[in-house]
């Protein structure tokens, strides 16, 4: 039943569109941060007197529309990247959303180009961040896993580069993450969390928050629930952000003619968030979020 | 092991009524794979919350002495009164039959009746005396975390009972102990201490189960008829068993169960007078605790917590034609709710409702073999308002109603100025209210015949008394700065207490009143030293100078002069340091000036402990050995001059497997 009227949505929302063809279609889940990027791309494009640029298909009615290709695909998340960057196609992928890695790993055939604007931040920027935020603290702790112990080489030469020590240590299991961070725990020292499913989830937030605040150590991660959850800072982009970044992203490809896409990238909108609870409990004095933004984005600018 | 683990934790799920929940989660197993949107953008628990995240110690509105695991390993201690000598102004004190009294500024007897105890946040006082049994405690050494221990009245924060002081005992959450430990220590005085701890976890279920047993033999008493030697008749024997389970039911709900059981004989009897014979008393006790913590924010959470603590000593004997009786049963039920929010930056705000039942037991202290119902309720609130960097003021107040003594309420008022990054300055004012414990509203104790005629009244209360009343004064400055190595604070205070209960004598029978007054005057100083990295130091030291009266006698009227009840000086040292090869050594030094308890004696003493350990890591695995010396300066008592405390040597073993 709700197969049909899911078929029976679709069949509409291809005929509405139908009257004017739209020049990219966005293809995502039903998450509301995938709702997010598309409002916030579609605000973009359509702010002047283009209408009707774009619309969201989830990745079922996707599949199973008929109707004739756009311009552009833009595939928000990685479900969404996979399946298109799998099938047939002969117009150009933008994918949001996406990890570098899983970027990498998607079929690079030559059927009409493919970019992505990454989910993560550059290495720099937290390096940057925790230059700029905590001056007095250059050691860098790291517990990386499987996936994010790639970054290890990247880390100490990013680091190095900013006058900063590292400490990094990589598991394989989840049980061995208390060691690890009783490895490379520093009193006083800098915490960072990279992104890697096997050393931040939710049954994994304790240990590494507390171990953290324990040590008196400044935990610096990659998402706003870290902060929220006992975190110090993080440098993380908004959904809207990368609405607007992809959106502009899109700008770009369609004036060119033949489309050209502009190469990969991370995400160049971002923001900081400090708990400035937690802040307080470590006795450290923060400048406003705002500032740190800012400040980060004047350095890249020179960079 | 991981199925090990696993078939336990769901055993254990069974146990604590989860079966159900645990069986479907969670989480890690399905998220190790691959990098998704959801480590970005999903919820993560809130972990650092305004409770978790303690007031910098800057902000406190009271003088408090942490007991962290660092300094249990230098106190070198197997027993948990010992720890609070380290606390500036307490005195422990050992009288017969294994009866232990912690008590704040002296002024003490062997109940010592005036502290609030928890664990956990249960509070573990016993409402027939007001005193706590520590022997038959509930908790190894082993599973506790930290101590905190208020020294001053903090009913607003943690509950009845809170008067002279607090002692909150924290155990370790299970995800913090994961493994298998054991640990073995034996030595004089027959003196042997089991513990078997297993901490694991199953998907959001954390768990631990500790299995401890502990004897003695006592102490000796050096002063039988006059000069020679005997055992004291105060052996022990405890075996106890604690379960804890947290489980995390949402990404932002928390579930805790405890649950413990503990029992076993103590000796008791004087002897040989025939009408105090030597004899073994059974304890046993258990407990039960739920605590729901939802959280909504860093800075907003609710808690729900359930507990029911129960107590029994059998110990009714015969004397001839005549009957003792000394069981006692107690029930405690208590619920409480509190909200802890911040409404602006500027503001943080707790408030709470409590209810609790105490239903007790003790035909022979009460005269009646009826149960009797005790209900207490509690409202409380604390606004914590940070109007600039510098300034910090607490306003806080309780407000308490049982049903033999009405309603009374008691304020808190406490203003924090911070001098830079790390000195500051407190002064605060607080009043406290202690509710007569049953056995002072109600004592009915006597030796009687068979058919409940009494022979010989020994305790008699005509009740109606006054809760006993306390305004507290104090002037602090003190420094702590995260990640510095010193942190220290002195505090001057004074302490007036009316309305004291008074256990006064008329013609051999004992009997309550409100008639006594103390005032407690002095200065104390707490401080933590760590010179280097590889060394404590500890230094809690107070001057203290009581003046009052309490009634001790009548026809003819005599009053107490309470001055001699609380000791001027009460100083402990630890110091502490590690050596190559994985040594560690350390050394109390702990010395009281005269004092008197009350209905026990006048002593002072100087003591010292040692303590030596090696430690051995192979394969993750950990191992120690320790050597322990107690009181190696000589013997001494410190409560009544037959119960002495002499040297003594224990050696302990313990193993930690991951």
């Amino acid at each position: 039943m709700s197969v049909l009227a899911l078929l029976f949505c679709a069949l509409l929302f291809s005929f509405g569109a139908h009257a004017a063809q739209p020049r990219v279609v966005v293809v995502g889940g039903e998450s509301t941060y995938h709702q997010a990027v598309f409002a916030a791309m579609r605000q973009f494009l359509e702010s002047g007197p283009a209408r009707n640029v774009l619309i969201y298909q989830t990745l079922e009615q996707y599949q199973s529309s008929s109707e004739s290709a756009p311009e552009m695909l833009v595939a928000v998340g990685t479900a969404a990247a996979q399946a298109l960057a799998a099938a047939p196609r002969t117009v150009p992928l933008l994918c949001v959303l996406l990890p570098r890695d899983d970027y990498a790993a998607l079929p690079q055939g030559d059927q009409g180009g493919m970019t992505a604007l990454y989910i993560e931040q550059p290495l720099h920027r937290y390096l940057s961040l925790i230059r700029l935020a905590l001056p007095q603290r250059d050691r860098v702790s790291a517990v990386l896993g499987p996936l994010s112990s790639v970054l290890s080489g990247a880390l100490h030469t990013e680091a190095e580069h900013l006058g900063l020590g590292v400490n990094a240590v990589a598991i394989n299991e989840p049980n061995e993450l208390a060691a690890g961070l009783a490895q490379v725990g520093l009193p006083s020292g800098v915490l960072l969390a990279l992104p890697d499913p096997l050393v931040v989830n939710a049954d994994t937030a304790r240990t590494l928050i507390l171990t953290a605040y324990h040590h008196g150590m400044a935990l610096v991660g990659y998402s706003q629930a870290l902060v929220k959850a006992g975190a110090l800072m993080a440098v993380h982009t908004t959904p809207e952000q990368f609405g607007q970044d992809a959106g502009e992203m899109v700008r770009t490809a369609l004036a060119t003619v033949p489309i050209r896409l502009p190469p990969p990238r991370y995400p160049s909108y971002f923001n900081v968030s400090v708990n400035y609870q937690v802040a307080r409990a470590l006795e450290l004095n923060l400048p406003p979020e705002q500032q740190l933004v800012r400040q980060l984005q004047q350095q890249e600018v020179v960079r | 092991m991981a199925s090990t683990n696993n078939n336990l934790g769901k055993a254990l799920g069974l146990i604590l009524g989860l079966g159900t929940l645990t069986g479907n989660s969670h989480a890690s197993d399905a998220a190790t794979l691959s990098l998704g949107e959801q480590d970005f953008f999903a919820e993560l628990p809130v972990i650092l919350t305004a409770t978790r995240l303690p007031q910098p110690v800057a902000d406190v509105p009271a003088a408090v002495t942490v007991i962290d695991r660092q300094m249990i390993e230098a106190a070198g201690v197997e027993d948990i009164p010992s720890l609070f000598r380290l606390v500036a102004g307490f005195q422990v004190a050992h009288d017969r039959e294994s009866r232990v009294s912690v008590t704040y500024h002296g002024a003490s007897d062997q109940f010592a009746r005036r502290m609030q105890v928890l664990v956990d946040g249960r509070s573990i006082y016993t409402p027939i005396t007001g005193g706590v049994d520590w022997v038959d405690l509930p908790v190894a050494l082993e599973d506790i975390a930290r101590i905190e221990v208020t020294r001053g009245p903090n009913g607003v924060t943690y509950g009845a009972n809170s008067f002279l002081g607090v002692i909150n005992i924290i155990t370790f959450h299970p995800a913090d102990v994961r493994g298998f430990t054991f640990k073995s220590t034996v030595g004089d005085d027959d003196s042997a201490k089991g513990t078997l701890r297993y901490a694991g976890n199953s998907g959001a279920l954390d768990y631990r189960i500790t299995v401890e047993h502990r004897e003695d033999n006592g102490f000796n008493d050096l002063n039988w008829d006059g000069n020679t030697t005997r055992e004291a008749n105060d052996g022990q024997r405890t075996t106890a068993l604690t379960l804890r389970g947290d489980y995390r039911a949402t990404v932002n709900d928390y579930l805790t169960f405890h649950a413990g059981l503990s029992e076993g004989p103590r000796e008791r009897g004087y002897g040989p007078s025939e009408d105090d014979p030597l004899r073994w008393q059974q304890s046993q006790g258990n407990f039960q605790q739920v605590h729901w913590k939802r959280i909504r924010s860093s800075s907003e959470e609710f808690n729900i917590t359930y507990y029911r603590n129960y107590q029994e000593h059998a110990d009714a004997f015969a004397v001839g034609p005549l009957m003792v009786n000394n069981d006692i049963e107690a029930e405690r039920h208590n619920l409480e709710f509190d909200h802890v929010f911040a409404p602006s930056a500027e503001w943080r705000l707790l408030w709470g409702v409590e209810a609790r039942r105490d239903r007790i037991r003790a035909p022979g202290y009460l005269g009646s073999a009826h149960t009797m119902d005790l209900h207490l309720y509690r409202l409380f609130a604390n606004g914590e308002w940070t109007p600039t960097e510098s300034w910090t003021a607490n306003f806080g107040a309780m407000l308490e109603h049982d049903e033999f003594h009405g309603s009374r309420t008691s304020p808190r008022l406490a203003l924090n100025y911070k001098l830079d990054g790390s000195r500051y300055l407190r002064a605060a004012y607080t009043e406290a209210y202690r509710t007569p414990a049953a056995f002072e509203e109600r004592a009915d104790y006597a030796v009687r015949l068979a058919d409940g005629t009494p022979v010989m009244q020994a305790f008699f209360s005509h009740g109606d008394l006054e809760p006993e009343h306390m305004t507290s004064y104090e002037l602090a400055f003190g420094a702590h700065a995260m990640g510095s190595r010193t942190s220290y604070e002195m505090k001057l205070f004074e302490e007036n207490i009316r309305d004291v209960i008074a256990v006064y004598r008329d013609n051999k029978v004992y009997y309550f009143t409100n008639d006594g007054e103390t005032t407690i005057r002095g200065f104390e100083v707490q401080a933590r030293l760590q010179p280097t990295e590889k060394s404590l130091i500890s230094i809690a030291y107070s001057h203290a100078k009581a003046s009052g009266y309490v009634l001790d006698r009548m026809s003819p009227t005599r009053y107490l002069d309470v001055a001699d009840a609380t000791p001027e000086n009460t100083l402990s040292l630890v110091l502490a340091n590690t050596f190559p090869g994985n040594w560690r050594g350390s050394l109390g030094l702990y010395h009281v000036t005269d004092i008197t308890w009350l209905g026990a004696d006048r002593t002072h003493y100087t003591t010292a402990d040692f303590t030596l350990r090696k430690q051995l890591r192979v394969n993750g695995a950990a191992a120690e050995m320790t050597f322990t010396a107690r009181d190696f300066l000589g013997a001494y008592f410190d409560y009544t001059n037959d119960t002495f405390l002499e040297r003594r040597y224990y050696f302990g073993l313990a193993l930690r497997l991951p």
